[in-house]
């Protein structure tokens, strides 16, 4: 049996609880650039802490509920690991934005945002919330039926694709292709990402200036690179 | 200027630290023990071999062994010739579910270098909520191939399809 109409809504009614706290992290970036309305850090966290509470909250319940339905109909287990690792990747693509002002635990309630922010190395946008749940469509998806399911007959949700015209050894080669390709992109991007934060500590760590002023310098200030080759 | 009252320190890290445990607790509950399964791959491939898609797709080919599971999925519909077309379109549907659920992870991906500042405990989130994200990619892979090893047996996937179950 299929996923009830109305668990089905309850996963759709998510995109506003998403997009809530890719708002107020907005908010929060916003108020750093000095674009958006000043903000104390205590009101930046407080938005941002109220929208991923109620995120967590709302998405405590469906899981339950998906897991409920998985235990009385095992036949829909593929279906419901299906959204629950599609709820973990929001998990995941939320705790990214979150994580992008973790500046603000350093600061005082009272402080003002854009000072926490300076050299932060804040992100412009709460983009990863965006570009996953809302340009990669998967909030919408879990609200929709899946297209995995056992064949038993022509499918709505499916568009219809024509045959091969290579016989099933194609067929399969594709679909194989499809799948290990995009694990392949998957891992990909995990690595790069990993490597960027690596690479954004290590900026942040070169760029910080020397304690030692110029005016006490012996040698020439800046990297060794700019120094004259005759000292 | 909104204010609000009370101490900040550590609610951000917070946040983060209840997200990545619902991620470690739902991703348990339907790969089980993702952690040893993403190690046994990650052990088979060095790492900075899957750095390029494409050459990254050939690595996690020869992981799970693609090429053995494509022979292996062709004989067995050679076997049930009256089925495939309908085995056949199951794996189409098993692609798109793929597409679907699996596809997002490369954007999720963008937000692991805001983690690198935020601890859990003694580590920070970065890489815990890499090895979530891999084990999405590559394990739910493995067993959608069927392959063998420590995946789950969650899906029916292309070897099981081919041979003819739905």
């Amino acid at each position: 049996m299929a996923l009830a109409p109305d668990l089905l809504g309850d996963l759709r009614d998510l995109e506003g609880t998403v997009a809530a706290v890719r708002d107020a992290v907005d908010a929060a970036l916003a108020a750093g650039r000095g674009d958006g309305p000043a903000l104390m850090a205590g009101g930046a966290v407080a938005g941002v802490e109220g929208t991923t509470l109620a995120w967590l909250d709302r998405t405590a319940a469906l899981e339950r509920r998906l897991r409920a339905h998985a235990r009385a109909e095992p036949a829909d287990a593929e279906d419901v690991a299906a959204r629950l690792g599609g709820v973990a990747v929001l998990h995941v693509a939320v705790a990214g934005d979150v994580g992008a002002i973790e500046a603000l635990d350093r600061g005082d309630a009272g402080g003002d945002v854009r000072s926490l922010a300076a050299g932060a190395g804040w992100p412009q946008y709460a983009s990863t919330i965006q570009a996953t749940a809302f340009d990669a469509g998967l909030v919408r998806a879990l609200g929709e039926p899946d297209p995995g399911g056992p064949d038993d007959g022509p499918d709505a949700t499916v568009r219809a694709e024509p045959e091969g015209d290579e016989g099933p050894a194609a067929d399969v080669a594709e679909v194989v292709r499809e799948i290990v390709e995009r694990a392949g992109e998957g891992a990909s991007a995990v690595l790069f990402g990993l490597a960027g934060g690596v690479g954004e500590a290590l900026f942040a760590t070169l760029s910080t200036p020397s304690p030692r002023p110029c005016s006490w310098a012996r040698t020439p200030c800046g990297p060794p690179w700019a120094a004259s080759p005759d000292g | 200027m909104r204010s609000a009252v009370g101490g900040i320190a550590g609610r951000i890290a917070g946040l983060v630290g209840r997200l990545i445990a619902r991620v470690e607790d739902v991703l348990g509950a339907v790969l089980g023990n993702y952690r040893e399964a993403v190690g046994a791959v990650i052990e088979e491939a060095d790492p900075a071999s899957f750095v390029g898609e494409t050459l990254a797709g050939k690595v996690v080919g020869r992981v799970l062994r693609a090429d053995g599971i494509r022979a292996a999925a062709v004989a067995r519909l050679a076997a049930g010739p009256g089925e495939t077309a309908r085995r056949l379109r199951r794996m189409r549907r098993l692609a798109r579910s793929n597409r679907r659920w699996v596809g997002p992870v490369r954007f999720a991906a963008r937000g692991l270098a805001h983690l690198w500042g935020v601890p859990l405990g003694p580590v920070p989130a970065a890489p815990v909520a890499a090895v979530a994200l891999l084990a999405w990619t590559i394990v739910v892979t493995g067993d959608q191939l069927d392959t063998a090893g420590p995946v789950p047996d969650v899906w029916v996937g292309v070897l099981r399809i081919a041979g003819g179950e739905s």
